[in-house]
C-alpha cells in the first residue's frame, strides 16, 4: 500500500467491499464484465522506429474506437510502454505490465531483439502476446510458445515467395545485399533458398552496416557483375538511401530491381520517388488492395490519423482484432491462459490484408503475400499487385505447442 | 561521523527491509538498481579517484554479462563459479587494455576506453553462432547459489536474488570505500592531482592505473554478469558506449570521489527514467532539463554538495 493516499486506500476499500458483495450476488462471468480490459502496448514511441509505434497503436485504435472502446462488456485501457528499440528497457517495461498494471495482454515490440528479450518472462507468467512486429524467424519456431501469437510476419515469408516468380518473371542470376544484422540475413537467405531452388544463381552477395549513407561500393560491385536483378533488405532512410543511389548509378534499367517489401514500403516510397518506379517486392499488404475490408478501413485510418494506413497499421488493426474476437468467444473471460491461448489460435477473419488466420502449429499468420510493383497509377506513386503467392506459411516447427 | 553512521545504518535497514514493504515491481527497479550502483561506484574509482574519465567502462559490465551467459547456458555451472569467470576474464581483459589505454591522457585515454569498447560490441555483434548477434542471448538461467558444504541456496526468486544483488553491491562498495581510504587511494587521488609530481616522486604512476582499471573492471563484470542473470538475457547493447555514457551521467550527477554519489546517482537516475518514460514519450527531453538543472544546482554531484554543506 505503500505510495496510496488516504483517499485511494478509501477508494480501493469500498470497489473491494462492493465486488465481494457483487460475488456473493453475481455468478463468476458477470463479475469479469466491467473490469477494465488493459492491453500492455510494449512498442516504440522514440528514436529509430517511433512511427511503427504509432501505426500500430492507431491501428488498434481504429477497432476499438468503433467498438465505442468496450469489448464484451468490459472498457478498453491501452497502456503504452516505449521499449525505446532497447532489450533491457523493453525487459523492464514488461515486468511492470505483468507485475504492477497485471494487464490482459501485451501486444508488440516492433525489434526481434526485444521480442527476444521478453520471450521468456512472457512464457513463464502465461500471458497471451500478441507479436505485432518483431519477424524473427526463432519466434515462431525453436523460440515459440503457446502463449505468444505473431500477428504479422516471419522474416521467411517476406521474401520467400519472390524467389520463384523472380527467377521466372525476371531472370536467372540475382545479387543480394541487405542490412548486417539478424532479420538482413533471415531475409536474404529465404530469398536465396527460393530462388537458387527455381534455378536461379546467386552471383553475389553484400551485407551493409544498419543505417548507411553510402552504398557506392556495392552499385559498383553489382554493375561490374551486371546480374539480372538485384534483391535487397533494407528498411527506412536506408532502403531511401540505397534505392535512389541505384538509380543515380544508374543500375536502374539495367538491373531490376527487387527486394522485400520494406525497401519500397508506402513509409519511404514518397521521398525515394521516381527512382523506385519499376522496384517489384512482396509483402502481406499495400494500400492500393481493392478489398472491401481495405477500402473501410483506409477511410476509418484516415479519418481518425489525417493520414493512409501503412503495413503496420493494419499489423495493429489485426492485432485488436484478434483481442475483440477472442474475448466475444470466451465472454469477456481473460483468466485461464490456456484457454484463450486455445480460442485465439482458432480465430479467423477477412482483414485489409486479405484472410487472416494463424498457424495452430507455430502460431505465426499465415498470410497471402502480394508480389507488388512500384508505378504511377490511380493511386499515384505506390506498390500495384502483379501477383499473388496464395496462403504462405512459415515452414517452421515448434516444438512447445500441440496443435 | 556519528550523524553519517547513523544514515548508513538507517539505509542498510531500508535496503534490507525493502522485499517486505515493496510490490515485485518496484523492488525489481531496487535491484536493478543496486546493480547499477555497483557498476557506477566502480567507475567512481576511475573518475574520482585516480582522474581516469573513461567512455568505455561498460565494456567490462556487458564482457561480464556475455560471459556469465555462457558459462551458465552451455557450462550448467552454478552462480559462483559463473561469477568467478565473469570477474577473472573482465579483469585480464581491463587490465591488458589498460596497459596500453594509459598511454594517452584526458581525450587520448578517453578515446582509447571508447575504441576497446566498441571493438568488444563489434565482436558481441558480429559473432552470432557465439554471441547471438544482434539479438543477443536469451534464457539465460539463474542458477542456484553453491555455498560448498553450507549446501545450496536457490535464488530463482525476486526476493532471494535482490539479497545476492545487494550483498554483492555492499560488498563491492565497502572493498571500494576500504582501498579508497587505504595508502593506495591517497596515490591514486595524488596521480588525479598532479601525475608529473607522483612520478617525480618515484610512483610506477603506470601501475597504480592499470591496477585501478582492473579493479574496477571486476567489480563492472560482478555488476554486468549478476544483471545477465536477473534478466535472463544479455544484448551488444550492454557493451556499446551508449551504455558506458549512462553510467558515467550517474557518477557526475551523484558526485565523484565519494562512492554514496554514484549510488545515489544511479538510483536518480533509473527512478526518473522509469517514472518520467511512463508520464510522456518526450521523456528525453525532461530528463534533459533535469539532468542541466542538476549540473547548475549541484556542480559536484548530489552528494557532493550536500557534504560541502554539512562541513
Amino acid at each position: 500500500m505503500a505510495g496510496m493516499s488516504r483517499r485511494q486506500v478509501l477508494r480501493t476499500g469500498v470497489a473491494a467491499g462492493v465486488s465481494a458483495a457483487a460475488g456473493l450476488a453475481f455468478p463468476a462471468l458477470l463479475r469479469a464484465q466491467g473490469k477494465p480490459l488493459k492491453i500492455g502496448l510494449l512498442l516504440p514511441y522514440s528514436k529509430v522506429y517511433a512511427v511503427l509505434g504509432e501505426s500500430i497503436t492507431n491501428g488498434m485504435r481504429v477497432v476499438f474506437e468503433a467498438e465505442g472502446n468496450r469489448v464484451a462488456g468490459r472498457p478498453v485501457e491501452l497502456l503504452r510502454e516505449d521499449d525505446e528499440v532497447s532489450p533491457p528497457v523493453g525487459l523492464r517495461k514488461l515486468r511492470k505490465f505483468l507485475t504492477s498494471d497485471q494487464v490482459d495482454f501485451v501486444v508488440g515490440p516492433v525489434s526481434s531483439a526485444v521480442a527476444a528479450a521478453i520471450r521468456d518472462p512472457i512464457h513463464q507468467a502465461k500471458v497471451i502476446l500478441l507479436n505485432a512486429n518483431a519477424g524473427d524467424n526463432a519466434l515462431t519456431r525453436e523460440r515459440c510458445s503457446p502463449y505468444i501469437f505473431r500477428t504479422s510476419f516471419s522474416n521467411w515469408q517476406t521474401s520467400y515467395g519472390l524467389g520463384a516468380w523472380a527467377k521466372q518473371h525476371i531472370g536467372g542470376t540475382a545479387y543480394l545485399t541487405g542490412s548486417d544484422y539478424a532479420a538482413g540475413y533471415q531475409i536474404v537467405g529465404a530469398f536465396r533458398e527460393a530462388f537458387v531452388a527455381a534455378g536461379g544463381t546467386v552471383v553475389g552477395e553484400s551485407y551493409v552496416k544498419l543505417g548507411s549513407t553510402d552504398y557506392a561500393a556495392i552499385m559498383a560491385k553489382i554493375g561490374a557483375v551486371g546480374p539480372a536483378l538485384s534483391f535487397s533488405f533494407f528498411a527506412g532512410s536506408d532502403a531511401v538511401h540505397f534505392v535512389k543511389q541505384f538509380a543515380e548509378f544508374g543500375l536502374k534499367g539495367k538491373v531490376r530491381l527487387t527486394g522485400a517489401g520494406f525497401l519500397v514500403s508506402d513509409d519511404v516510397l514518397e521521398s525515394q520517388g521516381d527512382a523506385a518506379v519499376g522496384a517489384v517486392s512482396t509483402l502481406h499488404y499495400t494500400r492500393t488492395l481493392q478489398n472491401p475490408q481495405n477500402l473501410e478501413f483506409r477511410k476509418r485510418y484516415q479519418a481518425l490519423t489525417g493520414k493512409p494506413p501503412d503495413v503496420y497499421a493494419v499489423q495493429g488493426y489485426d492485432t485488436a482484432r484478434v483481442i475483440l474476437e477472442a474475448l466475444r468467444r470466451t465472454g469477456g473471460d481473460t483468466t485461464d491462459p490456456e484457454r484463450l491461448s486455445g480460442v485465439i489460435r482458432g480465430i479467423q477473419f477477412e482483414s485489409p490484408r486479405g484472410r487472416f488466420r494463424f498457424d495452430p502449429a507455430t502460431h505465426n499468420a499465415i498470410n497471402d503475400m502480394y508480389v507488388m510493383e512500384v508505378r504511377r497509377g490511380d493511386e499515384g506513386l505506390a506498390n500495384y499487385v502483379v501477383s499473388v503467392v496464395k496462403e504462405l506459411k512459415d515452414p517452421g516447427h515448434c516444438p512447445n505447442i500441440t496443435a | 561521523m556519528r550523524s553519517a553512521r547513523l544514515a548508513a545504518g538507517a539505509a542498510a535497514a531500508l535496503f534490507l527491509a525493502a522485499p517486505l514493504v515493496l510490490p515485485p515491481y518496484p523492488l525489481g527497479l531496487l535491484l536493478e538498481t543496486c546493480l547499477f550502483a555497483l557498476f557506477a561506484m566502480s567507475l567512481d574509482l576511475l573518475v574520482g579517484w585516480a582522474g581516469l574519465v573513461s567512455l568505455g567502462h561498460a565494456a567490462a559490465f556487458g564482457l561480464g554479462g556475455y560471459t556469465l551467459a555462457l558459462l551458465t547456458l552451455h557450462g550448467g555451472v552454478s552462480l559462483l563459479p559463473a561469477l568467478a569467470g565473469a570477474l577473472l576474464l573482465a579483469a585480464a581483459w581491463a587490465a591488458l587494455t589498460g596497459a596500453l589505454c594509459v598511454r594517452g591522457r584526458g581525450v587520448g585515454f578517453l578515446m582509447l576506453t571508447l575504441a576497446f569498447a566498441q571493438l568488444l560490441h563489434t565482436v558481441a555483434y558480429k559473432w552470432t553462432s557465439v554471441t547471438g548477434g544482434s539479438n543477443g542471448l536469451a534464457g539465460i538461467p539463474r542458477p542456484p547459489l553453491a555455498l560448498g558444504p553450507l549446501g545450496t541456496l536457490p535464488v530463482q526468486g525476486e526476493t532471494a536474488f535482490y539479497f545476492v544483488a545487494l550483498t554483492a553491491a555492499a560488498a563491492g562498495g565497502l572493498l571500494l570505500h576500504r582501498v579508497g581510504r587505504s595508502p593506495v587511494g591517497h596515490i591514486l587521488q595524488g596521480i588525479r592531482v598532479n601525475e608529473a609530481r607522483m612520478r617525480a616522486l618515484g610512483y610506477p604512476v603506470v601501475r597504480y592505473k592499470v591496477a585501478a582499471l582492473t579493479l574496477a573492471g571486476a567489480l563492472a563484470a560482478l555488476a554486468g554478469a549478476l544483471h545477465a542473470a536477473y534478466t535472463g538475457y544479455v544484448s551488444p547493447e550492454s557493451l556499446d558506449w551508449v551504455s558506458s555514457g549512462e553510467v558515467l551521467i550517474m557518477v557526475l550527477l551523484g558526485g565523484t570521489g565519494t562512492l554514496l554519489g554514484p549510488v545515489v546517482g544511479a538510483g536518480i537516475f533509473l527512478f526518473l527514467r522509469e517514472v518520467v518514460s511512463t508520464l510522456t514519450e518526450h521523456w528525453m527531453l525532461y530528463l534533459g532539463v533535469l539532468f542541466m538543472a542538476c549540473v547548475l544546482l549541484f556542480p559536484q554531484g548530489v552528494v557532493g554538495v550536500l557534504r560541502g554543506r554539512r562541513a
